[in-house]
């Protein structure tokens, strides 16, 4: 193979890549994290893109199972946990997305459309439930279909047919299937009118589908259980279902809007419907799923461990204030070793891979030097006021030490600590000694070295490539597939038959990191309502970098994020919203925090997502507080994005709504 | 050059022309841009017209609100100098719902007359797409014009932002189970790329991705264009087949480029139309004669200034109209 193939072309492992590929290349590192997905219990899986969701849902699919089968390779669950089937719905390919486009007609027209979206998800996902039984057992010589105890000859389907096509979930529309084949042609023709009614090739929707609507998720538990009692699925197996881009239906415009909750509403129902024989699983952004979701045609919310469980991949890949506990370094670490691997290195090593290419990065002293070049002086900058003495002192220690000059020169500015100008110190510097003072100013000091310097900072290393990587796998494979092709230009008059793996230069990886950055900047404004996102996130990068450049004490080195009270943040839903789904989409991150204000108030803060530091030059690392800001100055940079006029200009804030009395004459006092 | 003579096509003028006596009922969008009236005004100066409906579709509210406030008041402005059309304008949003669309297009059909054009020179896609299917379909409708007005220039800032995820045109979705094997997403190569690696992610792997070029679509579209292209490149793995240059006006002969990339609709194909409106009405064309799906990045927000200004040629209005429909008889057909 030729070596000059970059291994991370292919950003996404999902079944995409080409089902052969992904057996090969699937990591099944966070599978011990994600059990829930394949057990019984219906599993909402969050996360932002790239985290992972739609690889692990993969593994749901029978075109993937066949593939393991298929590759004689053991299927990445085992035991208990692989004893499923799954079938599903995409919700915008399938065209259940188009209800509300066209009313359906009859007296109930409004009022039934919930439930005509139901009753199509019900019909779709029985007969993806036929096709995954068919699939399995018709291909890899029916090994999947042998390990599940799938048996489907003609006598057990059509056992099948009779024992079900009778049942009251389907008001009489299955009364008239005499065999297997005509209960699924009558399960497609269904299908068929409403895709065909919908766009407006027919007039009308047959009656026959009017007069037997079906309540969302019965008729699947009902297809589920005679599976099991006609003996074409082994009493063990489970049924998995797959409802594909839920989020979509926050996203509906204009006067469907509306309906969009509704049809949320509906699929919640099938949710709370707790069948032993079927389970349901939603991949979602995170703020795409609400706190309480509705359950249609109740007062009630789905309950969270009672309904459904929540896996939050962001929250179990995101990195606590102790590295330790962080599992995603060694899941990129196995996700490199697999494409390494898979692009036919040699020896890749069972541990340290990234170490072995990326190497352990420059410590800050090595990235001052650099920026420095032999221009230390302009590392540091004088007060007039300032005695030649200690100038002197900057300089000479600019010299062999700019970042710590750098520190000394902070040091100086910062409130009780100038008198050290007067006396320089003569052994170690107390700058260096207060260790936790420095730890919490290198980044942004290397931050203004680099920028006094007139150089671009510097991100290279392992370390640097995973932190920078913020918990998305994606944007690991991303980084890499930079990194690597910055590498491939440079040795491209090189011969590189050899099938070592590369260590590759951290001016390499710097370059590679910087376009990587710039692609993720570049790639927001092509994310769904990306435009303003984007602009939102230069307005506030531009102004967090300004802001810390300037900080010449270096007495806020924790603001390159920023942070509202909770009850700000409550306040302006239009803020509330655009923030939340600026995290969804990866342009931020976010976690609580405690506040150090008395006021003991909570706070939620925002920081760029890792991979927009070195496009916005900012430093990644997140210590000390955050800039803490009145909604007022966010909702500012959210009218500066939006380029509103004035006159909507200003904070959508609720009113808090004074209920009218119930009696004219009885006077709220 | 029989594809062109069986699917004529040509400045305005000369294929008004072609048709004579006939008077055309006018389906046009008032909007913004300039060109939105190009067409109208023609019909007005040479005496031709007969109904015609003018759909204003209201912008959401966004940055650019002050800016198209400003060109809808000089458009009226033309409008009034021009002359009023027969019926009333259309009130419409950007997410009209399909219903309402096709509402739209079967009225006009029902007291439109015989002859009609369609202006698709200011209309987003979701809006010409399922009213080419409607006329067409139409019986009433004996001779149908698309017609397209060229702008001075574009935007140098960008064309339209905030896009929805991708999701198929109305009248264009999927139509059943078993759904229809995928053998090729077929993309014509425009400006704007919003969504499209979305878009393409699901196939990129198991299918063929061909893409349509305008070429040569003159400065300095030229640019964006091969940027659009550099970006598929970019998310698809290597050996994506090089792009098949078109003229960007010659609606035709794309037609003829689809039938033959999908051997006369025999490999079943998705179509991605993010090209100029020209090569975009063939999509639509091709999609009515093979059912085929039609996806979309709904942009949310226009640019007011999308394209400035109205070509002419000498005298003549720089328009271009390509016969759909003659004698009851669509010319947009696979064989």
């Amino acid at each position: 193979m030729d070596l000059r193939t970059n291994p991370f072309n292919e950003l996404y492992v999902t079944e995409t890549v080409g089902a052969s590929a992904f057996v090969q290349i699937f990591s099944p590192f966070i599978l011990k994290n994600a059990s829930a997905l394949f057990l019984p219990g219906n599993v909402v899986v969050k996360g932002t893109q790239g985290c992972g969701k739609s690889m692990l849902l993969s593994l749901l699919k029978p075109e993937v199972r066949i593939a393991y089968a298929e590759a004689q390779r053991p299927f990445p669950v085992q035991g208990k946990s692989a004893r499923f089937i799954g079938a599903g719905i995409n919700l915008t390919r399938s065209g259940a997305i188009d209800f509300g486009q066209r009313s359906m007609g009859g007296a109930d027209a409004t009022e039934a459309l919930p439930i005509y979206f139901g009753d199509f998800l019900n019909y779709w996902i029985i007969y993806d439930i036929f096709k995954t039984i068919r699939t399995l057992s018709s291909h890899a010589a029916g090994q999947v279909a042998t390990e599940l105890g799938i048996s489907c000859d003609a006598d057990m389907l059509n056992a099948f047919c009779a024992g079900i096509k009778n049942n009251r979930c389907w008001f009489g529309f299955l009364d008239d299937s005499a065999s297997f084949s005509d209960l699924e042609g009558r399960v497609s023709d269904r299908i068929n009118a409403y895709l065909n009614y919908l766009n407006f090739n027919s007039d009308a929707l047959p009656e026959s589908i009017r007069k037997s609507k079906t309540t969302v998720g019965e008729p699947i538990a009902q297809v589920a259980e005679h599976l099991r009692t006609s003996g074409i699925l082994a009493e063990d197996v489970h049924l998995i279902v797959r409802i594909d881009q839920y989020e979509e239906l926050l996203r509906l415009e204009g006067k469907r809007k509306e309906y969009g909750a509704l049809f949320r509403e509906i699929v919640n129902k099938a949710l709370s419907l707790r069948n032993p024989h079927v389970s349901y699983r939603i991949g979602t952004r995170g703020y795409a799923w609400g706190n309480s979701p509705r359950v249609y045609g109740t007062v009630g919310s789905l309950e969270r461990d009672r309904n459904f469980k929540l896996l939050d991949l962001d929250e179990i890949l995101r990195r606590r204030e102790n590295r330790k506990s962080w599992i995603f370094p060694d899941f990129a670490e196995d996700v490199f070793k697999k494409r390494l691997r898979y692009a036919n290195y040699n020896d890749v090593p069972t541990s340290d891979a990234l170490s072995k290419v990326f190497g352990a990065g420059l410590s800050p002293e090595q990235r001052a030097t650099s920026y420095c070049k032999s221009s230390s002086q302009h590392a540091i900058k004088f007060e007039s006021t300032w005695p030649r003495e200690w100038c002197d002192y900057l300089l000479r220690l600019a010299e062999t030490d700019p970042l710590s000059a750098r520190l000394g020169e902070a040091w100086a500015r910062q409130k009780g600590k100038q008198i050290i100008v007067d006396a320089p110190p003569l052994g170690d510097p107390p700058w260096t000694t207060r260790r936790y003072w420095r730890k919490e100013r290198v980044e942004a000091a290397l931050m203004q070295i680099a920028g006094r310097c007139a150089q671009r900072m510097i991100w290279a290393g392992a370390e640097d490539v995973v932190e920078l990587s913020g918990g998305n796998i994606l944007v690991f494979v991303s980084i890499c597939q930079h990194i690597w092709s910055v590498w491939l230009r440079a040795v491209r008059s090189q011969n590189v038959a050899e099938r070592d793996i590369p260590e590759i230069e951290h001016s390499v990886q710097a370059v590679g990191i910087q376009e990587a950055s710039t692609h993720w900047y570049n790639k927001l404004s092509e994310e769904t309502g990306g435009t303003t996102r984007q602009r939102f996130t230069s307005i506030v990068g531009t102004e967090l970098e300004r802001k810390m450049y300037n900080d010449d004490a270096l007495s806020y080195p924790g603001r390159n994020g920023f942070s509202l009270s909770l009850s700000d943040f409550e306040r302006d839903t239009e803020v509330k919203e655009f923030l939340n789904e600026s995290v969804d989409y990866g342009a931020l991150v976010d976690a609580e925090h405690t506040t150090k204000e008395g006021n003991r108030q909570p706070r939620r803060k925002w920081y760029l997502n890792s991979i927009l530091s070195p496009y916005f030059k900012l430093p990644h690392i997140r210590t000390k507080e955050p800039a803490y800001l009145a909604l007022r100055e966010v909702r500012e940079w959210l009218n500066l994005a939006q380029s509103k006029p004035a006159s909507v200009r200003q904070e959508q804030v609720h009113e808090i709504a004074i209920q009218g009395t119930l009696f004219p004459g009885d006077e709220i006092s | 050059m029989p594809i062109l003579t069986e699917k004529p096509w040509g400045p305005i003028d000369w294929v008004i022309n072609k048709l004579p006596g006939r008077r055309w009922s006018l389906l046009g969008c008032f909007g913004p841009e300039e060109r939105s009236l190009g067409v109208w005004r023609y019909l007005c100066l040479n005496n031709l017209s007969n109904r015609t409906v003018l759909v204003e579709i209201a912008a959401k509210a966004s940055r650019f609100e002050a800016e198209h406030v400003i060109e809808m008041q000089k458009r009226q402005l033309e409008l009034r100098g021009i002359g009023c059309p027969s019926d009333p304008l259309r009130q419409t949003d950007l997410f009209a719902s399909t219903a309402d669309i096709v509402a739209i297009a079967d009225e006009f059909a029902q007291m439109c007359g015989a002859h009609v054009i369609l202006d698709i020179s200011s209309f987003p896609k979701r809006f010409f797409f399922p009213f080419i299917k409607r006329l067409l379909a139409n019986s009433a409708v004996e001779t149908l014009l698309a017609t397209y007005t060229l702008p001075v220039s574009y935007a140098k800032d960008t064309l339209a932002e905030d896009h929805l995820p991708f999701g198929h045109l109305p009248l264009f979705g999927p139509l059943g189970v078993p759904e229809p094997r995928v053998d090729a997403v077929i993309v014509g190569a425009g400006f704007m790329k919003l969504g499209l690696a979305e878009m393409l992610e699901p196939y990129k792997q198991n299918v063929t991705i061909k893409t349509l070029l305008p070429f040569p679509p003159g400065m300095p579209a030229f640019h964006r264009n091969w940027e659009f292209i550099r970006a598929i490149k970019t998310i698809l793995p290597d050996g994506i087949e090089s792009p098949v240059r078109v003229a960007a006006f010659d609606c035709a002969d794309t037609f003829q480029h689809l039938k033959q990339m999908t051997n006369y609709g025999e490999i079943s194909a998705i179509l991605a139309p993010f090209g100029p409106k020209p090569m975009s009405l063939a999509f639509c064309l091709f999609a009515i004669a093979t059912n085929s799906v039609v996806y979309y990045t709904q942009p949310t927000v226009y640019n007011p200034s999308y394209s400035v200004g109205i070509k002419t040629w000498g005298s003549q209005l720089g328009a271009y109209a390509y016969c759909l429909k003659v004698k009851g008889k669509s010319l947009y057909q696979l064989m």
